[in-house]
């Protein structure tokens, strides 16, 4: 490798590309944050992609470090150092030159992988350098907030999430990163439910009287599990000494003594629609 | 006079907002399939008259059960009728329920629907009196390695329940044609399982398991980063590990056959001990945002 730079100022580096959905940056390119590439490499490069070499890390980089493949394994020891010494790794994008292929365990160091001359995609994933902070923040979202946000969500709902200040106002104000964030949000919508407990689990839960701490928990952070068990609380034939003993019991959460309650009311006036069923 | 269903066919965004947790849209669905999922729960207690302990009323739970389990893995975007993806779902549990209630052990009740399924293909082959190397052949089709004794303890509990008399002589399944009537549609199985595949095959069987044991930490359970790290730390309550134990034995059974030892705990923590990640709060948060970016966008 030659011809390249230590970064001895990773922040100043990536300031001039805050905010950068604009046309500003157009006129000086989009800096990238270049690690194991050699001058050839960056002659191919489109001019509003201007290469910012690195050779070793002295900070954690503000924005993401674009990889080249031959220098993976190296940034591969780089990255761990720096996740013991900082709590976490860089985020970086492998650069795959053509007839590559991803290593193994790429995805532990890396958040995307482009190819040599995908520089539309490469733009995309550069458009802003808080792109993946503001995915990564999406795993912060309470559950009974997840599903809650709309489809995608609005600037005023952002600007009310329990995240850091800056990063929320960032993210209502950046276009890039407002998308990045929905992209992220609908692959964990996708995949929250996976990790919820079984409608086996929540029926012997609801039938046994509440007795499964762990369910008891996940209920009170799940709006999905919530109004499932809660249907099914009144779909399910449960026993009137059931329901008695969950209205007796003082340990029981309220929202399953009131269904109790509203159970056992229905079934003295001989099954009356519950209040609230429409 | 015939049942019906009242009230016009439920549009496809029923399904999804009942998906997203609209309790009102769940209701709406129970009251309109309501007739429907008694008369799945009739037909197939007809089929199994003789269970003992096993009440209609518990095999109309079951029902619901498989109802509510088809409802939110439910895609109406795949054009799929509800009816005809849930009723296998509802089928399924129904069978799993009777398994239960046959008194069986723990691995022949989870075996009772493949063997159930396995017999119903055999018997639409016109194999009726299937041997039991033909029993285990068609579960092995599936990918299914059931343990002949286990099959046997299966055969013994149900033939006097589900075939006639007198069939001693014909075979370990002794099936009289015109008696033999399960389900039409295989039970609930592989395709409920894609996303679990899906973790195995991107992430292989260690990082597969990490992965899971932060989900179910996280979003199964709320808690923060940093109570995770907390637990991971070996700093969790002397309890923990039991309970730990007892939750995924029970709430996630199918996930322990993706991952096997999930439910021990000082295993998990050995997992934890390999880096990466180091453990502080911001590195596991960034491993399992990086899982799951793997997992959704495999050619990302």
């Amino acid at each position: 490798m030659i011809g390249l730079n230590v970064l001895r100022e990773p922040t100043g580096v990536v300031e001039g590309s805050k905010g950068l959905n604009s046309g500003g940056l157009k006129a000086v390119g989009i800096p990238v944050l270049v690690y194991g590439f050699e001058e050839e490499d960056l002659k191919e490069w489109p001019e509003d992609l201007r290469g910012v070499p690195v050779l070793r890390f002295e900070h954690l980089p503000e924005s993401p470090v674009v990889v080249h493949r031959r220098a993976f394994e190296v940034f591969q020891k780089e990255a761990l150092q720096l996740g013991a010494q900082f709590g976490r790794m860089p985020w970086a994008i492998l650069y795959l030159p053509p007839g590559e292929e991803s290593p193994p365990e790429v995805w532990s160091y890396v958040d995307a992988v482009v190819t040599a001359g995908d520089w539309e995609r490469l733009r995309r994933l550069l458009q802003c350098p808080r792109r993946f902070e503001s995915m990564e923040w999406v795993e912060e979202i309470p559950m009974n907030r997840l599903f809650a946000l709309s489809e995608p969500p609005t600037a005023e709902e952002i600007l009310e999430l329990p995240l850091p200040t800056e990063l929320r106002e960032h993210i209502a104000q950046c276009e890039a990163c407002q998308e990045a964030f929905t992209e992220a949000l609908e692959a964990r919508r996708g995949m929250a439910r996976m990790f919820c407990p079984s409608s086996a689990s929540l029926r012997i839960y609801l039938q046994e009287g509440g007795r499964t701490l762990w369910i008891q928990r996940h209920l009170t952070i799940c709006p999905l599990c919530r109004s499932e068990a809660e249907v099914l609380f009144f779909t399910l034939s449960l026993p009137a000494a059931t329901l008695s003993q969950i209205v007796k019991d003082p340990e029981q959460p309220e929202f399953l003594r009131e269904w109790a309650i509203r159970r056992l009311r229905e079934l003295e006036g001989g099954g009356a629609a519950h209040e609230g069923r429409t | 006079m015939k049942e019906g269903r009242k009230g016009a066919r439920p549009e496809p965004s029923l399904y999804r907002r009942a998906a997203g947790g609209d309790r009102e849209a769940l209701e709406q669905l129970v009251e309109y399939h309501r007739p429907w999922v008694e008369k799945i729960a009739r037909s197939l207690s007809s089929r199994l008259p003789n269970l003992g302990c096993c009440e209609k009323q518990d095999l109309l739970n079951d029902a619901w059960e498989g109802f509510f389990k088809a409802l939110r893995r439910y895609d109406p975007d795949r054009g799929t009728r509800f009816e005809a993806y849930a009723e296998r779902v509802i089928r399924g549990a129904i069978i799993a329920g009777a398994a239960r209630c046959l008194g069986l052990s723990e691995a022949a009740r989870r075996a009772f629907p493949h063997l159930f399924d396995a017999l119903e293909k055999l018997a639409k082959k016109g194999v009726l009196n299937p041997t039991l190397s033909q029993i285990q052949e068609e579960l092995e089709k599936e990918g299914l390695h059931i343990p002949l004794h286990v099959i046997t303890e299966i055969l013994n509990c149900i033939r006097p329940v589900l075939f006639t008399q007198g069939e001693e002589d014909s075979g370990p399944g002794g099936i009289e044609e015109g008696r033999w009537d399960p389900p039409k549609e295989p039970t609930d199985g592989e395709t409920v399982m894609e996303g679990w595949d899906r973790i195995k095959d991107r992430l292989g069987e260690e990082r597969g398991q990490k992965f899971v044991v932060l989900a179910i930490l996280h979003e199964g359970l709320g808690y923060e980063w940093e109570e995770i790290v907390h637990l991971l730390s070996s700093r969790s309550p002397s309890d923990w590990a039991k309970g730990w134990a007892i939750h995924i034995q029970r709430d996630w059974p199918h996930v322990l056959q993706y991952f096997p030892g999930l439910d021990d705990w000082e295993e998990v923590l050995c997992r934890f001990k390999c880096p990466p990640p180091h453990l502080s709060a911001a590195n596991l948060r960034q491993w399992y945002f990086r899982r799951r970016l793997e997992v959704c966008h495999k050619s990302q």
